[in-house]
């Protein structure tokens, strides 16, 4: 999935109509680089906020992602919730990061664990059931 | 799948290009502890389960490739398998190995297989997860052909080592069909060849208030346990399962004591749930369990399901709730073994057991993939299949989805090579599902699609809304505090769970 994929993706419910940013405490809209944050960095970030707020997403610019959050209960703190997607989308591009670099020797142990796996596992049990393919 | 025949060129390399810094980083994932970002701790779990606790700086200079060799921090998670300095394949071969240790319950392909006898019951439990129905309507009773249908289904699963378990309603109402089923599994298994035959363990679950001398006579000569609930003192345990008389509590002491007599002391298992009146006596349940002499208690959260989902405001509560609930005994129950008394809470012990060992606990409750079917299964007393105990109850409300098939009418393939068994799989992997993924917690924790379904309308679920999640995400953080508390008692109170033994240095003065 990408950002370009869907030009305006939203999670959770849709957010109420429209709204003003100068006049609403509850909601916050805050451009993204893309530069600094890949995009499946920005959606697992958001993600994680789904609880307490709408989110949605817009590209703004050619490197630039808008993100709008709207607090669902109206009593979040909307200046908290900007700390902690801030935070989290540090610690989201530190794991891409991290991801990235270890996938190849992840997917080697992952495969060597289940290949010996499935060979230990052995012939017990009733396999030859005809509606088993 | 095959084996790759060689190791990927990324293992001989000494670091991202351009570092120049002598080592690589092995796969691991991570979560904040404690404390805020600045000041505060992370965890760092490696491909198998390993864990490491750090200040924020060392996650960052050891992503960074910033870590001095000569330290005792790059030392210590190199120890642990979290970054490797050598083209050699040990660590990865290490971590495969310990790897395919956490997974080895999918190699025993459905181990418990859960009978309900029946659904009549004499108890009106407000929790009760079942569809309770008069003592008397025997329409509610599983018949023989549908137990011996079941049971050719049970001598067709894979697995060697299996348990049966006899539920309801409440199964001693259909003491028949019990004597029947485990006459009949001797029987089979006998008469198959002695490489392919099975060890069979026996639970009924019971509210012990059917208990005779020629059932306990029964059980002894077959060695079968007993299960019941002991919801914490009278006021709590009455108030919770209400049955003319009013005196569940005192029904179910007293069958305890006769199931100790006959069977031995360790024969019958008491299981609590949590309801909104346990929610103020934390402290108060868990003495019950210590002073009745279990050794243990499992803290367990009500299900939301059948009457507990009915009867919500009189049982229901916030998952926050039971969280301080779960801390507020879980403290009781440290505070007792630090009086010298060993006592085990069963949930700490089975997560303890995911973080702190390379073993697989099989648990099917916390589990990915899910155990459900593939852990555990359930045969009506209609004949209908279920891939859990939870599906079952969902059915009771009204709700199919999760039914395998039938024992008169669908074969062993239809129902465990089905699309419902094999939907149930692939929506409960962690490492594919939105939130679980990239969790650090994923191989301490599992995913219950079945909650997911019932709670969210959806299998696959929404992490930051889901109990689940809040629940076990809380306990495994809360553990992992205690842990790296500070505290050398309870690091060896933990090991001491993790291994079911109580150290002599602990306990100087219990009897071995």
């Amino acid at each position: 999935m990408t950002v370009d994929d869907r030009p305006s993706a939203s999670f959770g419910d849709a957010p109420p109509g429209a709204v003003d940013p100068q006049n609403d405490p509850n909601f916050v809209r805050w451009p993204i680089d893309l530069e600094l944050y890949p995009e499946d960095a920005i959606f697992r970030a958001c993600y994680k906020f789904t609880d307490r707020c709408y989110v949605r997403l817009e590209r703004s610019g050619e490197r630039t992602v808008m993100a709008e959050f709207r607090a669902k209960d109206g009593k979040s703190d909307i200046d908290a919730i900007v700390g902690e997607f801030a935070n989290e989308l540090i610690d989201q591009r530190l794991r891409m990061d991290l991801a990235r670099e270890t996938k190849a020797v992840r997917d080697l142990i992952v495969s060597q664990a289940f290949v010996e796996g499935m060979l230990d596992a052995g012939s017990e049990g009733d396999h030859d059931d005809p509606h088993i393919e | 799948m095959s084996a790759p025949a060689f190791a990927p060129l990324e293992q001989f390399a000494p670091g991202p290009a351009g570092t120049g810094h002598p080592y690589r980083l092995l796969p691991f994932d991570f979560i904040p502890l404690d404390g805020d970002r600045t000041t505060g701790r992370y965890v760092l779990v490696n491909a198998a389960g390993e864990h490491y606790v750090a200040a924020r700086s060392v996650l960052d200079d050891l992503v960074a490739h910033r870590l001095a060799p000569a330290s005792t921090t790059y030392q210590d998670l190199k120890a642990r398998h979290f970054l490797a300095d050598s083209p050699s394949a040990t660590a990865t071969t290490l971590l495969a190995t310990k790897l395919r240790t956490k997974y080895s319950f999918l190699e025993g392909f459905t181990r418990l297989h859960i009978f309900v006898v029946t659904l009549r019951c004499d108890h009106s439990c407000h929790y009760c997860q079942v569809s309770r129905v008069s003592a008397s309507k025997s329409r509610y009773d599983m018949t023989r052909e549908a137990a011996d249908r079941a049971l050719d289904l049970v001598f067709r699963a894979p697995a060697r080592e299996m348990k049966i378990e006899f539920q309801g309603g409440e199964p001693l109402l259909n003491f028949d069909l019990i004597r029947h089923i485990v006459d009949e599994v001797d029987r089979r298994n006998a008469a198959l060849p002695e490489e392919r035959r099975k060890d069979f363990q026996f639970v009924v679950t019971t509210n012990l208030s059917f208990i005779s001398d020629e059932i306990l006579d029964f059980l002894h000569e077959r060695r079968m346990y007993v299960s019941t609930s002991l919801d914490g003192p009278a006021f709590i345990h009455n108030a919770n399962r209400p049955r003319p008389g009013n005196d569940a509590y005192e029904s179910t002491i007293r069958g305890i004591g006769r199931v100790r007599s006959a069977l031995g002391h360790d024969s019958v298992a008491a299981l609590m749930t949590t309801t909104r009146l346990s929610l103020e006596h934390p402290e108060a349940i868990v003495d019950e369990y210590d002073e009745r002499g279990f050794g243990y208690i499992f803290l367990r959260p009500l299900s939301p399901y059948g009457f507990a989902v009915r009867s919500r405001r009189k049982t229901g509560y916030e998952r926050t709730e039971f969280l301080e609930f779960y801390r507020r005994a879980l403290e009781r129950v440290i505070e007792i073994n630090r009086n010298g008394r060993f006592l085990v809470e069963v949930y700490a012990q089975i997560i303890l057991r995911k973080i702190l060992t390379p073993f697989s606990t099989g648990y099917v409750d916390l589990q990915s993939p899910a155990g459900a079917g593939i852990g555990a299964v359930v045969y009506n007393y209609d004949g209908d299949v279920y891939a859990s105990d939870e599906a079952r109850m969902l059915a009771e409300m009204g709700d199919k989805s999760f039914r395998l098939g039938n024992v008169h009418h669908d074969s062993y393939g239809q129902i465990f090579g089905g699309p419902v068994l094999r939907e149930l799989v692939e929506s409960s992997c962690v490492q594919s599902l939105p939130g679980c993924s990239e969790c650090a917690y994923k191989l301490f924790c599992g995913a219950d699609p079945i909650e997911n379904h019932t709670t969210q309308g959806d299998i696959v679920g929404h992490r930051p809304t889901s109990d689940f999640c809040t629940r076990n995400m809380g306990i495994i953080t809360h553990l992992l505090r205690l842990y790296h508390g500070g505290d050398p008692f309870i690091r060896d109170l933990f090991h001491a769970w993790v291994q079911n033994a109580p150290p002599d240095a602990l306990f100087p003065t219990m009897p071995a």
